[in-house]
């Protein structure tokens, strides 16, 4: 921020501090792939800037979704980088380098550009709509055609099958997987999307991002990401950027750290319900520690299985078998009735959990079972301990105390406990 | 074995992956052929048609009873063969001013700044207080262009010959006469209101020069078409598709040339076949005003009350209109681009 004047807090239309705006998140500049210096966007013939004096940095190789209600100026942002809107205050930086009077065409040849509703080339072939870029660049045809196929099959379409083929022939999933081949084509560092997999059934949805996900396990561009639904946003960024009115930037993180401690009640509002849940994707099993639980093998008696159940003072027993998998789950009444052997009574273990499952599975896990509690067994299905609902409601506390520390080391100030507030309503009569 | 099942199930799903099923392909490939094969056999049944026609008129005017005034006026070397080659320049010349007049119009009013959704479209305003106001030729333009078909023939040829005649001797003569297109000419015509003698146009002498008064009219005539088709196919170019080729770095120009014509050439092909084939009909009118073709033999048989020279003269220019609307469907067909 070079103008001093907007550092700080703000102070909102009502008088109260506006926690967020006027922050700021930049990150380390060096890691900076893009970054956007006070950057504006006032249309002509209005007075109010669709973008205000945005500073936002991309870190390199990174995934940045922009993500915010409607009309919050999310898509001018990113359409402001690749300068297919004209910014009319502040600076781009492309890896260092000043982009912002530079000729938008040739940028824009070394920028990826995703759009929701596609826009392949109708009367070209596949094969010529993955090479515009190439082509326009000048590349030789069979260094095009090899990278052409190459492409194709990353974005798993077989090559032979769809080279020749016309857009008009290809479902709404395979058409925007070639949108993200066409915009990978010259290979470019960066890439921009916007929302490109919101016209897409949830189904096929899921499976583009997963997909996309792995491709870009493998290339690390650096990618800004639009979209408006908080759930892609978390599961495709790196880092979330929670934009309001005039794409001001209400809370800037890793999606964990949002999700641990959203920042004010717009970031919270935004989110919805359920933040902490969606947070418990973030961690994993073997980050907890495993409490103990009662267990006898599947041969040792009612008698002995008895004096355990009475010994730890729980209501269940877990019965092991010869290789230490859990198999059943069985309680005193269980024993009592029946002389069978401990495998034949009780309740099967239908699902464990690996270590290195997330919390959400492992709370499924625990919702699932009869005794609330998921049983953790490694990769050989070996009893490893069980994880009790205590442990869960810890680790989303330690998240929380994390981010808070985060912020407060950035001098921020926080809501306390902002996801426990039964009636918000008090809150505000308190502070008037 | 399970192995067995495990592997086969592995190859179902591998097989499946490729998400999206095919028979939903096949079928609209299936539908694209139906339609292309209909389309195929119209282009080669019209000129059958054509052919037998014109047989068909050619053996009814040879084999029905002529007397003076119809041998006279159906005369293949003097009359009908002069006239019928008349009627093709016409509508050839015409065609082709409307060609080079409407489509760079057409290209130009749909450029941005003469929109109203200029900003929004990524484009520019034009700078300054002109801005706006210019914004509004395009709409404008286009409503203009849609009352074309709605012009009064007749009273467009008057008007024409009107300002011809008036400007005779004032405006020089910008085109000289092509002797090869030289035409026996119509000496004399029987004007309706104003007796008028043929005289110079404002660009050229009646029926031999190449931009004749009757060329200009049938090139306004068809202009409007033309034009209009121009600007919608263009603007019907969805504009994602402009979009994404402008967000991959190509210039205005690039996108012009390598996604918005393209995509409107089927459109604009269009409008060119309605302007050819109006174009076909409105020739037989120059005959008002001193243009000849074969609206010269209609007239005589009108005014002679013989039947059988109205019918030839009507009925090659119906043939002339069907054969030029085959060609132009012909040429419809290949340049239409792949894929749409």
């Amino acid at each position: 921020m070079s103008d001093p004047s907007t550092a700080g807090p703000e102070i909102g239309p009502d008088g109260r501090e506006v926690p967020g705006e006027g922050t700021d998140w930049s990150v380390d500049e060096a890691e900076a792939m893009i970054r956007l210096e006070g950057v504006s966007k006032t249309y002509p013939g209005t007075s109010e800037p669709a973008v205000e004096e945005l500073t936002l940095d991309v870190p390199e190789g990174e995934v940045l979704v922009l993500v915010g209600p409607s009309g919050c100026g999310k898509s001018t942002t990113l359409r402001l980088i690749n300068r297919m809107i004209e910014p009319t205050g502040g600076r781009i930086f492309f890896d260092g380098r000043d982009v912002t009077k530079v000729d938008p065409d040739e940028l824009r040849r070394h920028i990826g550009y995703v759009i929701q509703q596609i826009g392949l080339f109708p009367h070209r072939t596949i094969a010529d709509n993955v090479a515009v870029v190439p082509r326009m660049l000048g590349w030789d045809k069979d260094k095009t055609k090899a990278r052409v196929d190459e492409l194709l099959d990353m974005v798993g379409l077989d090559p032979s099958v769809f080279r020749d083929r016309y857009p008009k022939e290809l479902s709404g999933g395979q058409a925007q997987r070639i949108g993200v081949a066409r915009a990978l084509g010259a290979d470019p560092p960066v890439l921009l999307m916007d929302e490109p997999f919101g016209a897409i059934d949830p189904i096929t949805r899921d499976r583009l991002q997963n997909e996309f996900l792995r491709v870009q396990d493998e290339l690390r561009k650096t990618i800004v990401f639009v979209t408006h639904d908080i759930d892609e946003a978390i599961k495709m960024g790196d880092r979330i950027a929670i934009l309001r009115q005039r794409s001001v930037i209400a809370q800037y993180d890793t999606p964990r750290r949002i999700l641990a401690l959203p920042i004010d009640d717009f970031v919270q509002d935004f989110i919805g319900s359920g933040a902490a849940l969606k947070g418990l994707n973030f961690e994993r099993v073997s980050d907890l520690k495993l409490s103990d639980f009662p267990t006898v093998r599947y041969d040792a008696g009612h008698r002995r299985s008895s004096e355990v159940l009475t010994a730890s003072g729980q209501d269940w027993l877990l019965v092991l078998d010869n290789q230490e998998r859990p198999v059943r789950w069985v309680n005193r009444d269980d024993m009592d009735r029946s002389d069978k052997p401990l495998t034949d009574v009780g309740q099967t273990v239908r699902v464990t959990v690996e270590p290195n499952a997330t919390l959400h599975d492992t709370l499924e896990a625990m919702l699932s079972s009869s005794t609330g509690c998921a049983i953790v067994a490694d990769d050989h299905g070996r009893y490893q301990g069980v994880v009790e609902i205590e442990v869960l409601t810890e680790a989303i506390a330690r998240m929380r105390a994390e981010a808070q520390a985060h912020y407060e080391q950035m001098g921020l100030a926080t809501q306390q406990a902002p996801s426990i507030d039964p009636d918000p309503m008090a809150s505000v009569d308190g502070a008037r | 074995m399970s192995t067995v099942l495990e592997s086969t199930t592995g190859s179902r799903s591998e097989q499946a992956d490729p998400p999206e099923p095919e028979p939903e392909d096949g079928a609209t490939s299936d539908a694209a052929e139906a339609t292309t094969g209909t389309g195929n056999l119209a282009l080669v049944v019209t000129p059958l048609v054509i052919v037998g026609l014109s047989a068909l008129l050619a053996y009814y005017v040879s084999s029905a009873d002529k007397g003076f005034s119809e041998r006279s006026a159906l005369d293949w070397d003097t009359k009908l063969y002069p006239q019928l080659m008349q009627h093709i320049r016409l509508t050839a010349v015409s065609t082709l001013l409307v060609l080079l007049i409407a489509i760079p119009l057409g290209i130009l009013l749909t450029r941005p700044i003469f929109r109203k959704d200029a900003p929004k479209a990524g484009g520019r305003e034009l700078p300054g207080f002109l801005g706006k106001p210019v914004q509004y030729l395009s709409p404008t333009a286009l409503a203009f262009a849609s009352i074309g078909q709605a012009l009064p023939a007749y009273g467009l040829f008057i008007l024409i010959f009107g300002a011809a005649s008036a400007s005779a001797g004032y405006i020089p003569t910008l085109w000289p006469s092509f002797p090869g297109f030289a035409f026996p000419d119509v000496p004399f015509i029987d004007f309706p209101f104003i007796d008028i003698p043929l005289v110079n146009g404002f660009i050229g002498p009646g029926s031999s020069t190449l931009i004749s008064p009757s060329v200009i009219a049938l090139t306004i005539f068809a202009l409007l078409p033309v034009l209009r088709n121009t600007m919608v196919g263009i603007e019907q170019v969805d504009p994602a598709v402009i979009e994404a080729g402008r967000g991959m770095g190509m210039s205005r120009l690039q996108a012009l040339r390598r996604i918005e014509l393209p995509l409107a050439v089927p459109v604009i092909l269009a409008g060119i076949r309605t302007a050819l084939v109006i174009n076909v009909g409105m020739a037989t009118l120059a005959f008002l005003i001193g243009g000849g073709a074969l609206g010269v033999t209609i007239n005589s048989g009108l005014k002679l009350s013989r039947d059988l020279i109205t019918v030839t003269g009507a009925g090659m220019a119906a043939l002339l209109a069907l054969t030029v609307d085959w060609i132009a469907a012909i040429i419809e067909r290949v340049l239409r681009p792949k894929g749409l």
